[in-house]
Parts: structure tokens; sequence; C-alpha cells
């Protein structure tokens, strides 16, 4: 439970209860929804979180795990503490099993719509069996930590990631349903880190952290209450359609308004990246300082950094950008199909209402008592649509958006490693002249 | 947690049943992160404990050379010289857990930081040791100290073997082991990391910081090309100083700067040239690309926002 906006725990329940039960009707939700917003405007939100300290040993547990189950994804659990604006991670562990997500392979193109919804219905199937496994190890293993005096106060998770394609729907609900549980349940601000094996080398390290921001939480949230919550017998009319006939009093058009509003989200504004600081323990220090005499240059990675090749990397880069174009270009012909039948529905009910109104009308006139006039649940043209979210292309836009920052940052060092390699070879050159 | 306690009390009578024997005939590789978990352990000691042990996880290889890649705390507690209790269950349950985790790690053998000033290995630590020689034949055994005596950290690996005269055990005897570190490239940038991190800490300015950012590629790279340049300098000021008799030459030195010299690779202008600005093409083509999807992007974003609304 994050967001300020939600706030009291008290509303919060109250939603659980109506994704549970979805017997709630709109206006007991709605309610709640005030009620919220009233005491969360009582309540302090919690501040900001503006970095996350993490434990150096933390950082060598994550890359040892992921490096082993590499190519694998793989996952685990961050422990730590919350004090104040940041967030300190002083352990880990991990759990077992992969992580889902796509592998080091590009996918492949060409893929059959009905056969990956169905797909990910069968994972998403799967990956809830293996929650529950992992719940179960995650007690398991806190209980044992609990007993050597280490912080058991789990404050996020971590995964490794391939090349930074974690931006699907798939992994974006997985990390929604972590964030949920752990913000709910121990800290108010979880935050989950991403290990890349596939960029980490060179003397480079790739390890960010995350948090999918207030505002698309309570997006999801929304929706997970709405595909549960059912609203039988009561018509949504879309703002169009009400603005058009107008002067409607509905509930509907409210929350549809709402979720509309919800849904004016950028494709940044999912995620939230935290900037990371690494810290060493004092005794780690001494150790560090020992290991440096000892192992001395072997540790350096400077002048690993300074390899000139760069073809691979970007060409892989470039091809998980064609693959996501792609799929953008797949998902806006959908869109804008959807969108044209959305337009006709409209206009049917549109007409509808209108022709009620002249009806109602003439009923007054003769005295009748009147037809509602908010539209028949039982007419196909009120049925709700099962418009498609653009979650999808949202992820899909933001995914890019790394790609592409990805490959700037990286051209970016590769412009000027060639810089160097001009100026090596120049004076390379003046001085073979002056040999001459 | 219901505690099975192993209790052993030692074999041999009162005298000393131990004596150190400095031979490095083995090496143990070590990664470091379970030099990282097992300090960690020991800063998350109960109050009053004097050291901290917890079971080693690695692999063997055929040849018998010892990898330690990981490890977990143990509780255990110490009562006299003669009595030690370690938490069987406990570390059972804890290798269970690990074993869903990671298959290919083993039980190698324990660790323990020093029991006191000085003292690696004490009268417990053969108790330990047969206690662990039940979990795994032939246990290692890894004491790090942290008495901090000598100012150093010291990591020391053990074997014991035991000294018997006819068939009554007299004593163990432990064998000193060279431990050397193990890091994979991806390890080494993260010790690289917290190398910078404690540089930090001990920074000129004023302010003690604890902790270091993760620097972006080119604040990396400038720091690699600054230490290039740095480094050139030096030799170069070197080569000055000889050339102008101000330093006696050194031939070892001299022989080191011109392989390296000759290492830099001899490329026809030409060639270079051209390769360069292939190069140098491919760069700007893809930087062109990505910059014309990020407008594309921007495009997009725009659309799907109008159509919900």
């Amino acid at each position: 439970m994050s967001a300020p906006r939600w706030g009291a725990p008290a509303a919060d329940a109250g939603g659980e209860k109506a994704a549970g039960g979805g017997g709630l009707t709109l206006a007991e939700k709605l309610q709640g929804k005030g009620a919220a917003s009233v005491s969360a405007a009582g309540m302090k939100p919690p501040a900001k979180l503006e970095k996350v300290k993490v434990d150096g040993m933390v950082l060598l547990k994550i890359i040892k795990h992921c490096e082993e189950a590499w190519p694998n994804l793989c996952k685990g659990t961050l422990l730590g503490m919350d004090v104040d604006s940041k967030l300190e991670v002083t352990n880990s562990f991990p759990s077992p099993g992969g992580a889902t997500g796509p592998s080091v392979q590009p996918p492949t193109g060409g893929r059959n719509r009905m056969s990956r919804e169905e797909e990910e219905a069968l994972k998403a199937a799967a990956a809830k069996e293996d929650a529950a496994e992992i719940d179960a190890y995650k007690g398991d293993v806190l209980k044992l930590l609990k007993d050597i005096n280490i912080d058991c106060n789990p404050v996020g998770w971590y995964r490794s990631v391939s090349l930074s394609s974690f931006c699907n729907a798939q992994v974006i609900r997985e990390m929604f349903a972590e964030q949920d549980k752990l913000d709910a349940a121990v800290v108010q601000r979880s935050i989950f880190l991403v290990y890349d094996p596939h960029q980490t080398k060179r003397g480079n390290l790739y390890f960010k952290a995350y948090r999918l921001s207030d505002a698309f939480v309570q997006l999801m949230r929304d929706r997970k209450k709405q595909s549960s919550g059912g609203n039988k017998g009561i018509v949504k009319l879309s703002p169009a359609v009400v603005a058009a006939v107008g002067g409607l009093k509905n509930d509907g058009s409210a929350v549809m308004a709402a979720s509309a509003q919800d849904m004016d989200l950028s494709a940044e504004e999912i995620l939230e990246e935290i900037p990371i600081e690494i810290t060493n323990a004092h005794l780690f220090t001494v150790l560090i300082e020992d290991l440096k005499e000892r192992n001395g240059d072997r540790l350096d990675v400077d002048f690993d950094r300074l390899n000139l090749s760069t073809n691979s990397y970007l060409e892989t880069n470039l091809e998980f950008m064609l693959e996501e174009v792609n799929e953008l270009n797949g998902q806006q012909m959908d869109r804008n199909r959807e969108q044209k039948r959305t337009a006709a529905i409209e206009a049917e009910q549109i007409k509808w209402i209108q022709e009620r109104r002249a009806e109602n009308k003439a009923r007054e006139e003769r005295g009748e008592p009147l037809l509602p006039e908010n539209g028949d649940p039982n007419n196909n043209i009120f049925k709700p649509q099962n418009s498609k979210s653009n979650l999808e292309s949202l992820l899909i836009l933001k995914q890019i958006g790394i790609y592409c920052e990805q490959v700037n940052k990286f051209s970016g060092s590769g412009f000027s490693k060639l810089y160097l390699s001009n100026a090596v070879q120049q004076g390379h050159e003046a001085a073979a002249a002056q040999a001459q | 947690m219901a505690e099975t306690t192993a209790t052993a009390t030692a074999a041999a009578g009162e005298e000393a049943p131990f004596k150190m024997v400095e031979t490095a005939r083995q090496v143990v590789k070590m990664h470091p992160v379970v030099l990282f978990a097992i300090l960690d352990h020991f800063i998350h000691r109960n109050e009053g404990q004097q050291r901290v042990i917890g079971t080693l996880l690695g692999t063997r290889t055929a040849t018998g050379q010892l990898v330690v890649k990981n490890c977990f705390p143990v509780p255990h507690v110490e009562q006299g010289d003669e009595e030690v209790a370690v938490g069987k269950d406990y570390l059972q349950q804890m290798l269970d857990l690990h074993r869903q985790v990671n298959s290919n790690e083993e039980v190698l053998g324990w660790y323990a930081t020093t029991p006191g000033q000085g003292v690696l290995i004490n009268q417990q630590s053969c108790l330990i040791q047969d206690f662990y020689s039940a979990e795994c034949g032939d246990p290692l055994h890894v004491v790090v100290d942290t008495s901090l005596a000598n100012n150093v950290l010291g990591v020391k690996a053990f074997m014991s073997e035991t000294v018997k005269l006819g068939e009554s055990v007299l004593a163990a005897s432990f064998v000193q082991l060279k431990v050397e570190l193990q890091a994979s490239e991806k390890e080494r940038i993260g010790l690289d990391l917290m190398i910078k991190a404690s540089k930090s800490r001990f920074d000129q300015s004023q302010q003690l910081q604890d902790s270091k950012q993760i620097n972006t590629e080119v604040e990396n790279l400038e720091q690699s090309m600054t230490r290039l340049l740095t480094m050139l300098e030096n030799v170069s000021a070197y080569v000055d100083d000889v050339v102008a008799k101000r330093k006696t030459p050194d031939y070892k030195t001299g022989s080191k700067i011109a392989s390296v010299i000759s290492m830099v690779p001899r490329i026809e202008p030409a060639v270079f040239e051209k390769s360069f600005r292939s190069n140098l093409q491919d760069l700007l083509m893809v930087v062109y690309l990505s910059n014309l999807t990020r407008t594309q992007l921007a495009v997009a974003e725009r659309i799907a926002k109008t159509s919900t609304v």
C-alpha cells in the first residue's frame, strides 16, 4: 500500500473486499474511495524514497546468484531497513526456480496473437503455483535468518534481466504483485533491483533500482477491482456519449472518467528509478584494503573499459528494438480498429438514448411512467466492451525508450573510445615519421 | 527452533591436542562474497559472543581442488573449554533450503572468526572440526582474523589430520593451506565498486562519506582514460629523465616500456583511416536511428493518449 492518495489501511481493506467478494456495488466502491481520500488527507504520506543504499555484500551476492543461473533468469529477496528518505538493503537471499521473462535470445518474429495469449494464461497459472512455493520458501529462510540476528525485514526483491528487457506485461504484473504485497505488509516503499549479466562487463556494472510509480500502482489496483467487481447490471457510458446527449446523471460515467484520467499516464511515468549507493561496513573496508594489498592489479578493471569492440552489443540492442517496434506497430493497428468499433457503438448508444428520450416525452404527455434513460443493460450495445488496455503499448513504449537510451549511452562512449584510438594511431604515425 | 545439540567432548586428554604445521601444499580458492558474508555474520553476532561459526559451501574438483563459493551462519554455544553445542537442526534446514536454489554446492567445511587476540584455533575448534567431519569427509576450516592483530584481516585455511598412535587418536593437527582469491569478471566489477566506495570514505574532503553511487558508463570511461593518461605521463617523465641523465637507467623497466610500446599495433594509415571512418559511420547511423525512434515514440505516445480519452 504505497499511494499517498489511498493512504489509510481501512480504506484499502475495503478495496480488498471488493476484489474478493465481487458483489460490491459501484456506489459502495465510490463511497470507499471518498472515505479513503478523506482519511488520506489526515494521514501524513510517507516521504518520497530518495535513494537506496545497497551493502557491498548484497551486490556480490546478487552477482553470484544471477551469474550462476545465467542464461536463465533468477530472482531473490532483499532484506533491510527503511530509514527516512532512504532504503537500506543489508542482506539478500535467492529464491528457488527462475524468473519469468524473455531469455537471452530475441523473441522470434511472427507470433500468433491468440496462441500467445493462451500461453500467457498458462504461464500465469504456473507462476501462481510457483509463487506459493516461493512464499513458503521465503518464510522458511526468514525464520532461520531471524535466529542469527539478520534483519529479516523484506524490503524488496531483485531479479536478473537480459539487456534491460523487463518492460513487458508479465514482468510488470509480477512487479505489481510483489510491490503491492510488500508495501501493504512491511514497508511502505519496497523496491526492486535489476541486475543485467548481459551488460555487466568490461568494467561497467548494470545495477538499477526501480519502483512502480504510485500513479501506476493505483491504475493497476483500479483495474484489478474493475475486472473482479463485475459491475453487473450497471451500464457504463463513455464520456463521449454522455457529452453528446448531455444531462445524464450516471455513476458509471464518473467511474469511466476517473479511470480515463488514470490512463493519462505517459510511458516515462510507469517506473521510477531510484539512485543506488553502495556502502561498506567498517570491517568490509578493512577486508577490501587487505584484498587490494594482496591482489593488486588482479582486481583492477579500469582498463577493461577501453575495449573497442562495440558491434555485437549494438547489434543485439538494435535487434531487440526492431522487435519491439514491430510489436508497437501491431498494437497501434489494433487500436485503430478498436477505435472505429467503439465509435460505431457509441453512435448507436446515442441513437438509442435519443429515441428513448423521445419516447419518454410522449409518455410524459400521456401521463405514463417514464422509462430509464441511462441505457438498458440487456441491450447488446450497452454490454460493457472489454476494451483492450493500453498498458501493453505503454510498456512497449517504455521498453523502446530504454533501448534507445542504452544505444545512445553506449555509442557515446564508443565515440570517445574511437577517438582515443585515433589519437593513439596518429601519435604512432607521428613517431614513425620522426624516426624516419 | 528445536535445538538438537551435538555435544562432543575432547577425545584426547588434557594436553593441548593440536599443533600447527605451516605448509602450503594445497591451494583453496575462495570467492570474495564468502569473506564478506563471514564478516557480516560477525558484525551481527550476539552481544558478548566471542566468535561466530558457519558452514562453507562450494565445489570439490576431481583433483581435490577446493573452491569455496558460498557460506551460511550456524548458531553455536561454547561452554567452558570442553563443550560446544552446534545447531545441527539449523544447519540441516539451512542446507536443505540452499540445495533448492543451488544443488551443485556441497558442504566443504566450516568457518570461524578468531576466538581471541592472536589465537586462531583453540580446543573447541577441534570439537567443531570433529562435528563437521560427520557432515563432509575431511572438512576445511577457514579462520578469519577479526581480532585485527597486526593490523591485518587475515584469512587462513586449515585441514586437519589426526595423529594416531595405534588405535587411539592422540591429537588433531591442523595443516595450513594457501588461500587464493578467485573472482570472476563480474565479481571484480562489483569489488571495484566496493573499493571505490571505501575510497570515497577516506576522501581528502573533510566530510565522511560512506557510500558511492554507481557511475555511468561515460564517467567510468573518463576515469579509465584519465588513469591511462597519468600512467603514460609517468612513463614519459621517466624516459625523459633517463634521456636527460637525471636518473640512472633501469634495463628491466626499459625493456618493459619497449615491449608495451611494441604492442601498439602498426596499422597502415590508410587502413586505419578506413576502419575508423566505417566505425564512426556505423555509430553515427545507430545514434541517428535511435533518435529517430525516440521521435516516433513521442508521437506514438500522443496517439495512445488521445485514443483513450
